[in-house]
């Protein structure tokens, strides 16, 4: 039944009746045996409550949710940016220390290298380790390692290192190290320079020249070495002929 | 009448909302339109600029480590000092963050004391710049700030500073193993390991974009990463130590015999390289210090005649096909010569009782040649080929020399003759090591190795694809012929080859250097050499060593000192026992029994 038949029903509660028929032709009569009073289809609407003025709670309510809404999305907003700025500041501090993390990495690395060992291994006088010595099954006495190099030198002369290495020029105290070898055997004028000119003649052999020279008078002597090359003798090594010079293998008897 | 005044101001002020409704509407409409549309790029782009930060991620350059993981080369955090020259100016306190007022000089001054440059330089560029372009908004005034000069930098704050940064490559260990790990140019890779293994070994850069607000902060949720992929770690098969060692033994050498240049290789038996030293060398931190000819690696590059330690190849080739024994009686005199062709040994000497042992120990090329008679030159070049010669190794080394073989047998006889004893060939001292290499691996041939392996940035290694090995010799051809040369070390008259308890094999060489056009060769250039293999009883180790045109020692005895060094510092490093088999007792003379 539509909207406008219960408002006919309404406007004319006889209507139906009337006619049994209403305006839209729908038959509402029904079988008399089934539906005894045709009064009964009408059923009483709700009345229609009155519209009251809204309470002051509900507008309370209303605002206080809304408010709570502001100020929730505020603090969240507040709470990311919050967390942007600690990031920010976290990931800035992150990578400074990446920074000096690499910095230091940089230094050991430096530190390490074998240049860098073998310059301050010399400096501390430290010497070349015995070889092995090898039980034999027999067991009456070792077997021998091998003999000594021919040529062993310091790692660094008066020509710089054998094996350069640029990044040792920002170690102060390798660098210092370089300096003084420098500044050691300088040549000066009137100087019996090594026959060969050639880089190691000088410092090379300055073991071999300290231990066949027993001038002490500091005049340059010159030997010629078994294997050809000149060597000159400085001063001090002269003068340390008794001390090995850094880099000196001891003998493989020297333990015993 | 009231009723219909009120029902008159009720429809006024409908039509007047609506229509201010409209208007408003209408002016947001164009409004919208205005920025939406006709605007829009324009005010994008300027959006774009102010909020939207656009930075590139750098991947690290993968490093190259040895055998042991020491670090030979690595990628580190540098970063550029730029100005905007037009920007630049003084700074007052108030309206820069600065406590005191601050000059341009003063601050050049204080940027200068951090760098190490000098102010009045850096000055004059700006001033240069200015004078260029008015309206320049870059200079780069220095590069290479490590991590503490940046910081000091960036605490300076001053506006018109920015510092770039441009990740850089060193080599903590300076010129150990420079000639092989190579260098990088200013964006590629320019030699060596570095250029041959660039696709291990270089990063993608990545991307981020963000929004930032006023104060650099990015806004959060506007972040978009495409992550920088690092570049894989190349770990090579040397040993920094030994390198090291061997480096220095290598230049002592050199500048004692006041050579040209020294060149050393250490070997496994295995084919893997243990070191390769070259004399003088580059130390890639800094490679335009050295020459240009010293910032490869000879070894791979500079191929030469090698002269005698090339016998061990042709002897072993007749021992192996039959041709010769090694008791063979041979009288052998010191010139050859028939069929228009002319041999000599290097010393003249009168006709010696040796036996085929003794002329390969003795290192008679007329002797050589009298045993070769019967070998077929087709024979003998598949024997070279066999043991490498004629090809790259497997290593691939950049700018590395094959040297074609040439067909011995269409070659002109004295050429023929000469092959014997290692002139008219030409070979990489990295192939000779190699076919020394298969001498003392029982007589097969493995390729040679100096890369174990990239590893990428997720972990997954990847080894070098290596060819097979290959049987040149037989493992007895192999064996006697090492116990010939081990007659080199105790009998051919140095005091200071052998080491007492060690078995060491070894072949010396005085090779004559050709001219570079071809023309014949340069009596005042000599490459004296040794090859050799030990322990003789159990091979580990092949070395080589030779020096280019030495001044105070002429001969192959002036190699000796350094072989003998190298072999004795292997010996220590590696602490190898001493030989238990007793050394060899080839004879090496004859002498005729008395009717």
């Amino acid at each position: 039944m539509s909207n406008a038949a219960i408002a006919s029903i309404h406007v004319d509660p006889s209507g139906v009746d009337q006619h049994g028929v209403d305006q839209h032709g729908v038959d509402h009569r029904v079988d008399p045996g089934l539906a005894p009073d045709p009064r009964r289809h009408l059923r009483a609407l709700p009345t229609p409550s009155v519209r009251r003025a809204p309470r002051l709670v509900h507008g309370v309510l209303a605002l206080a949710g809304l408010a709570g809404i502001v100020a929730a999305q505020l603090g969240l907003t507040v709470v990311i940016s919050e967390g942007a700025y600690t990031l920010n500041a976290l990931g800035g501090e992150s990578s400074a220390l990446a920074r000096t993390e690499q910095a230091l990495g940089e230094d050991v690395a430096v530190l390490a290298s074998p240049q860098h060992v073998a310059v301050a291994a010399d400096e501390l006088g430290m010497l070349a380790g015995q070889p092995s010595q090898f039980l034999t099954l027999s067991g009456t006495a070792t077997a021998g390692g091998p003999d000594a190099l021919h040529m062993q030198v310091p790692a660094l002369d008066r020509f710089g290192m054998y094996v350069p290495n640029a990044l040792l020029q920002t170690q102060p105290q390798t660098a210092a190290a370089v300096a003084q070898v420098r500044e050691e055997i300088a040549p000066y004028p009137g100087m019996l320079l090594p026959a060969g000119e050639g880089a190691p003649a000088a410092a090379a052999d300055d073991a071999a020249a300290a231990a066949t020279t027993e001038s002490g008078d500091g005049a340059a002597a010159t030997t010629e070495s078994g294997d050809g090359a000149a060597a000159t003798a400085e001063t001090g090594a002269a003068a340390d002929a008794a001390q090995p010079a850094p880099g000196t293998l001891l003998p493989a008897t020297a333990g015993e | 009448m009231a009723a219909k005044r009120k029902r008159s101001r009720t429809g006024m002020r409908t039509a007047m909302v609506a229509i201010l409704t409209f208007a408003l509407l209408a002016t947001f409409v164009v409004r919208l339109a205005d920025i939406q549309l006709v605007r829009a790029e324009a005010l994008n782009a300027e959006a774009d600029g102010r909020r939207g930060v656009s930075q590139t991620l750098f991947g690290t350059r993968g490093p190259i480590v040895d055998a042991a993981g020491t670090v030979l080369a690595e990628s580190v955090d540098r970063w550029d000092l730029t100005v905007s020259p037009q920007y630049t100016r003084d700074l007052q306190p108030g309206i820069d963050a600065v406590d005191e007022a601050l000059t341009v000089g003063d601050a050049l001054v204080q940027i200068g004391g951090i760098t190490g440059d000098d102010p009045r330089d850096l000055q004059a560029m700006i001033y240069a710049e200015l004078e260029r372009n008015p309206d320049s908004d870059y200079l780069m005034l220095t590069d290479g700030l490590d991590a503490r000069q940046y910081d000091a930098v960036r605490d300076l704050g001053i506006p018109w500073v920015y510092l770039r940064l441009n990740p850089q490559r060193v080599y903590p260990a300076g010129s150990v193993a420079g000639n092989l790990v190579g260098f990088m140019g200013q964006s590629e890779a320019l030699a060596g390991i570095e250029r041959s293994q660039d696709s291990c070994l270089a990063a993608d850069s990545g991307e981020r974009t963000f929004d930032r607000s006023a104060d650099g902060t990015p806004i959060p949720g506007s972040m978009v990463t495409d992550p920088a992929v690092d570049g894989g770690s190349v770990q090579l098969t040397i040993d920094a130590d030994v390198q090291y060692q061997v480096q220095q033994l290598t230049a002592q050498y050199t500048s004692q015999l006041r050579a040209r240049s020294g060149t050393s290789i250490i070997m496994r038996t295995d084919g893997t390289v243990v070191a390769i030293a070259e004399s003088p060398t580059v130390d890639p931190n800094d490679p335009t210090a050295a020459a240009q000819r010293d910032r490869g690696s000879r070894a791979f590059t500079a191929a030469y005649e090698p002269g005698s330690i090339f016998k061990t190849f042709s002897w072993a080739a007749m021992l192996d096909l039959g041709l010769i024994e090694r008791t063979q009686e041979m009288s052998v005199p010191w010139t050859y010569s028939g069929q228009g062709t002319r041999v000599r040994d290097a010393q003249s000497h009168g006709v010696e009782q040796w036996t085929a042992a003794g002329i390969l120990v003795n290192s008679s090329n007329v002797g050589m040649v009298e045993l070769g008679q019967q070998l077929d030159r087709d024979d003998f070049t598949d024997y070279l080929d066999r043991f490498g010669f004629g090809e790259q190794t497997a290593v691939g080394f950049a700018g590395e020399q094959d040297v074609a073989l040439r067909d011995l047998g269409a070659l002109d006889p004295q050429t023929q003759l000469n092959v014997l004893f290692g002139q008219g060939i030409a070979a990489t001292p990295i192939q000779l090591a190699s076919a020394y290499q298969a001498m003392g691996n029982g007589g097969v041939h493995l390729p040679v190795q100096l890369i174990a392996g990239c590893t990428d940035a997720e972990g997954e290694v990847t080894a070098p694809e290596l060819p097979e090995g290959e049987r040149v010799v037989s493992e007895a051809t192999a064996r006697s012929t090492l116990e010939v040369l081990e007659h080199v070390v105790t009998d051919y008259g140095y005091e200071t080859f052998p080491i007492e308890g060690y078995r060491i094999a070894a072949k010396t060489g005085t090779a004559q250097m050709a001219y570079a056009d071809g023309s014949g060769y340069d009596p005042n250039r000599m490459m004296i050499s040794v090859a050799g293999v030990f322990p003789v009883d159990d091979p580990q180790f092949v070395v080589l060593t030779m020096f280019d045109s030495p001044q105070t020692i002429r001969t192959s005895g002036g190699a000796i000192p350094a072989f003998h060094d190298m072999v004795n510092l292997l010996i220590r490093q590696y602490d190898i026992p001493p030989s238990t088999t007793p050394a060899s007792n080839v004879p090496l003379e004859w002498t005729a029994d008395q009717p």
